[in-house]
């Protein structure tokens, strides 16, 4: 919200220059944003009045002025190309050597062959507004030859504040100088609102009945109707700059004067065309059927039957608390108005301005809560302001009022010492009931404390902590020492392994040359289908992009997503990981870390000494067999066959764990990776963290203190047997004694039938218990020869 | 014989000095100590000598052995040595050039910056919890004294999932999930992504924070003050002009925005408070016997002070030209 420095000062008396003020503010929970100067970088533009305007003789679009800066003041001849120029106005002069924005000296210029010497400035090229229409046009009662910032006083900074969703009381000059008040210990010094001076015109067809359907959605409804009316007249300037300087546009007389008494003392209004209404008023919830065209709209919108709104015998006229239609707006040509200032309760109104895209200063200040006791304040202000502008008669207010439906002020019991056990600090008993009573509360003093009663504007205090809040945000936050927490140390009751093994699988990755990637968790919902066919994805109802629609059930998406962004910045090794949530559509049945990653054939460093080789399967496959080694669960790792549609299928693998499949690993479909734009072969792998972790404690186990045989056999089998195959037959027979098993060599080559394959193994014996002879391993190694040719065909491979 | 056996030493010198192998070497050293040599032939033919004069001789004889042997061993020596030096004289590496492996990986930054918060906060004590990132109403508004319509709602731009689930706008949905398993007192943080529809330099639509709870009863507002001090000082390794500045959260009171003083601007860094007393009782436990201090910081958000980062995005986008900035 914005707000001027010079208007607040009209409400309460200050010695702090605007940036104290801005200080306190903040400091007090009101955050300033910043503190603009109202007045442009100008100078030496004078008021002055046009004596007399002459058709230039060349151009029809210009016109010779004599401009008149005061009695006794040779008059200056300047050319105007502005329409509205004419004889008797008051205009604002930039003489010869002004400095407009954009304009470092102004000089005099022959237009035409006609000798300008200044210029009739518009109130653009002044920098007071975006864009205007002609010359700005000056009261006619300035006095002339006065420098315009001080004839407009200018001199004033508008103060914008960041205002938190509670203090819907400041959202006005009243409010955020009762705030002042109570900060400085000031009076708050509303100034004199005059009363309604004007005779009431009581005629009987200028009374408009008012019947409220639900009291608690609108406790109080004033109305009014002024007739005789001019709206075409223009708003004075002293008000069109205050709206301008809180940074409301002019819209006409009738509708700035309720902008202005809304930002003055925070009630919002809204003024009808009287003519245009059929009847009673009536304060009820919209029709399923009814439509409503709001005044900034060019068609019917629906409400739903809960909205509250205001309508005559025939319509709806305007949403309560939130925008006015368009039939009943007051327009130039109106003549008579009716005038509404209501009190509706917030909960009826907030929400329904977002649920609309209605959001108004109008339903800003409902949603917070408006102060209940200032309805009739705020009309007659209004009243006043537009027969002072627009001329007219005022019938006596009209107001419907069901007091018990007001909200209720329901004192609270405040304990002294309550405050000095949340807030940790001694606050004088003198000083908690100074605060209280500036900010506007009724207390009395009790044995424990006080009976504290919350002013009317006030919708956020309720208990007692909301007391101390008031107490502490005046008293000052940074008058609180600070200390430390006492300390009741306890180790963690919970096993936090897993977070710890998720941290040193990692670090594994990062060690290995991965880089770990945080992408979004929602995704492209195509890309996603490509990978999970299956699985319709969570959708999100309000995505902040299409691509971004879907919540992942892959983290592969996103870093295929990444590899793609990375390829196209040139990066040639490209090897990332990412670890985070997936969301399957039964949320009940899943929300769980994955971790994955993805490398393209290059992350082979070039070496200087040696030949480079492309990346392959293994090389990932190296990577995912070294988290399980790291959680200790290698031993129950098996790879199995795989069937991912997103996958090569003679390049992929199952990861399984204990027989059960926790993840795939694999080289991208050919066909994928072309639809994707993936350059080059790309393998992936993902896999769920939670399965990785062995919650088992590490066992010692004995280590043999006898010396160890070590053998290396080649074993020639066909050559779609899977060395796991082999690898199992050989565990299993030789296990009584076998220490070690590791596969050097795979060949496979004309000195072999074709069709086979010769595998070799080193094995290495060792016994716990005594040493092992060489007689002990060749009966083990037939044995193991023997099952391998009866499961496998296999033999030993002849030299 | 004296002079036979000098001119023999003489003779095994030259020759000791003459060879230039170490097998050669080996050759003398049998030719004149082994068990046929030279001079273990004198000492055999001692026998044959009258009894008067064996032991002048044989210790003339043992004396010519100890200078052949000392002569050989330190021809061996010389030999080793020489054979060392014309080795390291003929092996020379550049050894500028690059050692052989694989680069190393990064961390992601906010992992990073995680790891950093938890680390400080688990010495003083404070546990590690974790909830859902798809969450209901219930725990990420309704419990923390956001009802429905709330002005307050429109401070957080939520998802939707449908009416009743969204994706948390705040990790302090697990403050109430934490609470229904746990009684006080308590202490933990917790850390994770975040959503809240909203994306320029400063917003992204996905963010990391961090919330603190402690709930004890002796917990106060001056100890809030200091716990977050203590926190930002460690955190940016340095003393710190620190702000708290009066605001407002449903779920707090009295709430504070923390600034820290940077280059002559406050810089918002994080969100605190006591717990409210709705909250505790919504969490079942007793407001007049326990009080609660909590807290919320967004992780980028210190990332990037204590870094020098401007825009947010890059985060998101990983681009390895960014990631490997961090080691």
């Amino acid at each position: 919200m914005k707000i001027s420095e010079q208007w607040l000062r009209e409400w309460v008396k200050l010695n702090a220059d605007p940036q104290q003020i801005s200080e306190q503010l903040t400091m007090a929970g009101l955050e300033v944003e910043g503190i603009t100067p109202v007045k442009p970088k100008f100078s030496g533009v004078v008021t002055a009045l046009v004596e007399k305007v002459e058709a230039h003789t060349d151009t029809e679009k210009l016109k010779i002025c004599q401009i008149s800066t005061g009695t006794g003041q040779q008059p200056i001849q300047v050319v105007c190309g502005a329409d509205n120029v004419r004889t008797g106005l008051c205009v604002a002069l930039a003489q010869v050597g002004a400095v407009l924005p954009g304009v470092e000296e102004l000089k005099p210029v022959e237009l035409h062959n006609v000798l300008s010497k200044g210029m009739l400035c518009s109130a653009a090229e002044l920098g007071l507004s975006e864009k205007s229409i002609g010359i700005m046009e000056l009261p006619a009662d300035l006095p002339l030859g006065v420098q315009l910032a001080d004839a407009l006083a200018l001199n004033d900074q508008i103060i914008e504040l960041s205002l938190t969703p509670n203090r819907g009381d400041c959202l006005s000059v009243a409010g955020i100088a009762r705030e002042l008040s109570a900060i400085n210990r000031q009076a708050f010094a509303a100034p004199v609102i005059s009363r309604q001076t004007v005779k009431t015109n009581p005629v009987a067809k200028q009374h408009r009945e008012i019947i409220i359907d639900d009291h608690a959605a609108c406790p109080r409804y004033i109305g009014q109707i002024i007739s005789g009316v001019d709206v075409s007249r223009i708003s004075p300037l002293w008000l069109t700059e205050r709206l301008r300087r809180c940074g409301l546009n002019s819209i006409n007389a009738v509708v700035d004067v309720t902008n202005y008494v809304m930002l003055e003392l925070g009630q919002p209004m809204h003024a009808y065309d009287n003519d245009k209404l059929n009847g009673t008023i009536r304060v009820r919830y919209a029709k399923l059927t009814e439509a409503f065209q709001p005044l900034d709209r060019s068609e019917d919108i629906k409400l739903s039957t809960d909205t509250l709104v205001i309508a005559d015998d025939c319509e709806i006229l305007a949403i309560a608390g939130i925008i006015g239609g368009r039939k009943s707006a007051v327009l130039a040509a109106s003549k008579n108005i009716f005038l509404e200032s209501a009190f509706f309760n917030p909960h009826v109104i907030s929400g329904k301005a977002r649920q609309n895209g209605l959001q108004t200063e109008s339903s800003h200040r409902f949603e917070r809560g408006v102060d209940f006791a200032i309805q009739q304040q705020a009309i007659n202000r209004a009243a006043q302001l537009i027969i002072d502008i627009c001329g007219g008669s005022f019938a006596p207010i009209n107001e419907a009022l069901a007091n018990d439906a007001l909200p209720m002020v329901q004192p609270i019991q405040l304990r002294y010492a309550r405050i000095e056990r949340l807030l940790g600090t001694t606050i004088p008993k003198a000083e908690v009931g100074n605060i209280l009573t500036d900010l506007g509360m009724q207390i009395s003093s009790n044995e424990t404390g006080w009976m504290v009663s919350p002013p009317s504007f006030r919708f956020d205090i309720h208990i007692e902590a909301d007391l101390i809040e008031e107490i502490v945000r005046i008293y000052g936050y940074n008058n609180i020492k600070t200390r430390l927490p006492k300390s009741n140390l306890r180790a963690y009751a919970e096993g936090k392994e897993l977070h710890t093994q998720i941290k040193r699988m990692r670090t594994l990755l990062v060690a290995r040359g991965f880089h770990e990637v945080i992408s979004y968790s929602f995704v492209d919902e195509e890309i996603q289908q490509i990978f999970n066919p299956k699985i319709t994805p969570i959708q999100l109802s309000n995505p902040i992009a299409p691509e971004l629609s879907v919540m992942r059930s892959s983290l592969l998406p996103g870093l295929v997503k990444t590899m793609l962004y990375n390829q196209k910045r040139q990066q040639q090794k490209i090897c990332l990981f990412e670890v985070g949530s997936i969301f399957m559509p039964d949320l009940k049945q899943y929300q769980g870390d994955m971790i994955a990653g993805i490398i393209n054939k290059e992350i082979h460093k070039k070496q200087w000494d040696r030949e480079y080789i492309f990346s392959d399967l293994f090389d990932l496959k190296g990577h995912v067999e070294a988290l399980f080694e790291l959680c200790n669960s290698s031993l129950d790792l098996s790879f199995g066959h795989c069937e991912h549609p997103a996958l090569h299928p003679g390049k992929s693998a199952e990861i399984i764990l204990n027989h059960q499949g926790i993840g795939f690993i694999g080289s991208v479909h050919p066909t994928v990776q072309r639809q994707l734009g993936l350059a080059g072969e790309t393998f992936v792998f993902e896999l769920s963290i939670n399965n990785v972790y062995n919650e088992n404690t590490v066992k010692y186990c004995e280590i043999s203190k006898f010396p160890s045989l070590r053998r290396d056999i080649s074993i020639v089998v066909a050559e779609d047997v899977p060395v796991a195959t082999i690898i199992d037959i050989i565990e299993i027979a030789a296990s009584p004694i076998l220490y070690d098993l590791e596969l050097f060599d795979l060949y496979q080559g004309e000195k072999l039938e074709s069709g086979r394959k010769s595998l070799s193994f080193h094995l290495i014996f060792q016994r716990i218990s005594s040493t092992l002879t060489d007689m002990d391993v060749d009966s083990v190694l037939t044995e193991v020869l023997n099952i391998l040719k009866k499961e496998t065909d296999g033999s030993l491979r002849e030299e | 014989m004296d002079k036979e056996l000098a001119k023999m030493i003489e003779r095994a010198k030259a020759e000791i000095g003459a060879v230039c192998h170490i097998n050669e070497l080996e050759h003398l050293r049998i030719n004149y100590l082994g068990k046929k040599g030279h001079l273990t032939e004198r000492l055999k033919q001692l026998g044959k000598l009258p009894p008067a004069e064996r032991p002048h001789l044989g210790k003339a004889v043992n004396h010519a052995k100890e200078i052949v042997q000392q002569a050989i061993q330190n021809r061996r020596q010389s030999l080793n040595e020489e054979h060392i030096n014309a080795k390291l004289a003929t092996e020379k590496l550049d050894v500028t050039l690059p050692g052989r492996g694989q680069d190393i990986g990064t961390l992601h930054l906010v992992t990073q910056t995680l790891e950093r918060i938890e680390s400080i906060f688990s010495r003083m004590g404070f546990e590690i919890a974790e909830g859902p990132e798809i969450e209901d109403d219930l725990h990420n508004f309704e419990a923390l004294n956001i009802p429905a319509h709330h002005p307050a709602r429109t401070m957080h731009d939520t998802f939707y999932i449908d009416e009743k689930m969204l994706l948390r706008t705040h990790t302090s949905s697990v403050q109430i999930r934490f609470m229904q398993e746990h009684s006080p007192p308590v202490r933990f943080i917790a850390p994770g992504k975040v959503y809240r529809c909203d994306s320029d330099t400063t917003h992204t639509p996905m963010f990391h924070q961090v919330e603190g709870l402690m709930i004890d009863e002796q917990v106060n507002f001056a100890q809030l003050k200091g716990l977050i001090s203590e926190f930002l000082e460690y955190f940016f390794e340095k003393k710190l002009s620190i702000r708290f500045r009066p605001s407002y959260f449903p779920f707090t009171e009295p709430s504070a925005e923390v600034d820290i003083y940077n280059e002559n601007n406050f810089l918002e860094v994080l969100g605190c408070g006591m717990v409210h007393p709705k909250v505790l009782e919504n969490m079942n436990v007793d407001s007049e016997k326990y009080n609660g201090l909590a807290f919320g910081m967004g992780v980028e958000r210190l990332a990037m002070l204590r870094h020098g980062i401007d825009d947010i995005r890059l985060f998101f986008e990983n681009d390895l030209r960014f990631l490997d900035q961090f080691k």
